[in-house]
């Protein structure tokens, strides 16, 4: 585990474009995230009252 | 590289900044797109977007073959039954369609929300702006703030509030009438703070104003884009998917159809001495035979003069002078049989016409009130002053010499 997560560091210091890249990925998938936890929400307004006009 | 090395969390968030714009940008240009196309399905189709969005109402005013019209519950209550107009005119049989901006309650404030929705696109269009009497007969005004409040959009006002095609005069009046209604502002700080910068006429207002100007630009965008995944919802919805209406049928042939018209609405109205829809009747006939002679003519005279809806519509009127539309307005008449059950004699009445027209008056618009169908039994559905299918007819036929610009 300790040996994985070195030799990723090591991959990834020496290659910033593929970090930034990786980065890109995490912070699309938090927004693709967001909008599924949160795009089904009821967005309309509560009905009213008709009150005869 | 450097960048990339020393930040590496600032470029990636640039990135996915500038993939989302690019996302959003596509997306809504798809929307627009699709409404462009499915811009007919809208006018016999009602949605939230539809009435308190944007992109919509622009969409259904740059088609010469659309008419539209803003109102309220005259243009909902007759969903359903033979020749309302939009049904009516749901396969252009007269080259156009009729489109309905309109929900239950919306007071003309709620109209002008919609009207001012659409910007200068409404420069040199027709349209028609309808009202019931009941507004402007203002007893009880909590009421109609509530139905204000049921109709209101933040888009809307937003769009309203940051216009910048207004004259300073109008803004300013604008502005102090939507401030007047705080609970639709009760969330919208910035809304609330660049009304009152717009309602206040010297240099700090205008400087706020200014100041404000980019943060409510980037409001309304926000805005917009929930309002176009309403419109994409919408469309999503529609079973319909053909893009326009068939134009292939007869035109009408108005006194064939005055005639079926009438025999339609006898038979579903003789339960009662007003000519009342039967169903309705059943429902609220035990009110209406307790309203005998519980009107006061002076009373009611003194409501007309302060009613509720006056203001409104002058301002109404002024933005689409100012905004150069070519509006038809329109008030539905008054159930002046049943009107007289209840105590209100015709000259009484006479006074809500006479002053609907010298309201429009100075603003030179064509004006309709249907006065002479006052007394005419049938014509009305319902004492509120909704449209019997024979009614609608008339309706039907006064926007289609308006839409043919042979108005007599």
């Amino acid at each position: 585990m300790t040996s994985w997560l070195t030799r990723s560091t090591t991959i990834l210091s020496a290659s910033p474009s593929l970090r930034v890249t990786l980065l890109v990925i995490y912070y699309l998938a938090i927004v693709a995230g967001m909008f599924t936890l949160y795009g089904r929400g009821e967005f309309n307004p509560p009905p009213f009252v008709y009150q005869a006009f | 590289m450097s960048l990339l090395k020393r930040a590496p969390h600032v470029t990636a968030l640039a990135v996915v900044s500038v993939l989302m714009s690019l996302g959003l940008a596509v997306a809504t240009f798809y929307v627009r797109a699709l409404t462009r196309h499915a811009i007919h399905h809208f006018a016999n189709a009602q949605s939230d977007s539809k009435i308190l969005g944007v992109t919509i109402i622009r969409e259904a005013l740059r088609h010469p073959d659309v008419l539209v019209d803003f109102g309220s519950s005259e243009m909902i209550r007759g969903q359903g039954r033979p020749f309302y107009g939009p049904a009516f005119f749901a396969k252009a049989p007269s080259g156009f369609v009729l489109f309905p901006v309109a929900d239950l309650g919306a007071t003309p404030l709620a109209e002008l929300l919609r009207v001012a929705a659409a910007g200068p696109v409404v420069r040199g269009k027709r349209l028609i702006v309808s009202f019931t009497p009941q507004v402007f007969i203002g007893k009880g005004h909590d009421r109609f703030d509530e139905a204000y409040r049921g109709n209101f959009s933040p888009l809307q006002a937003t769009v309203l509030a940051f216009s910048n095609d207004l004259s300073p005069a109008l803004a300013g009046d604008l502005a102090s009438q939507l401030l007047k209604h705080a609970a639709t502002l009760r969330h919208e700080l910035l809304l609330r703070v660049a009304l009152s910068a717009r309602a206040r006429d010297n240099g700090f207002g205008k400087a706020m104003y200014l100041a404000l100007y980019p943060l409510g630009m980037m409001q309304e965008g926000f805005y917009r884009i929930a309002d176009d995944v309403l419109v994409w919802r919408a469309l999503s919805d529609r079973k319909d998917k053909n893009r326009s209406p068939r134009t292939t049928i007869e035109p009408p042939n108005w006194s064939v159809l005055a005639d079926s018209a009438d025999r339609f609405t006898r038979a579903h109205a003789s339960s009662n001495q007003w000519g009342i829809e039967d169903k309705f009747f059943a429902q609220q006939g035990g009110y209406f035979v307790k309203q005998k002679g519980t009107k006061d003519s002076t009373e009611w005279l003194a409501n007309l003069n302060e009613g509720y809806g006056w203001p409104e519509l002058d301002l109404l009127l002024r933005l689409l002078k100012e905004r150069g539309a070519k509006p038809l307005i329109i008030t539905t008449p008054k159930h002046g049989l049943f009107d007289e059950f209840a105590g209100l004699n015709a000259p009484v009445r006479s006074r809500y016409y006479e002053k609907f027209r010298a309201a429009v008056a100075p603003y030179g618009f064509p004006v309709e009130t249907f006065e002479q169908y006052d007394t005419v039994k049938y014509f009305l559905n319902d004492p509120d002053s909704h449209l019997s299918p024979r009614g609608w007819l008339r309706y039907d036929q006064l926007v289609d010499a308006f839409y043919h610009d042979s108005l007599r």
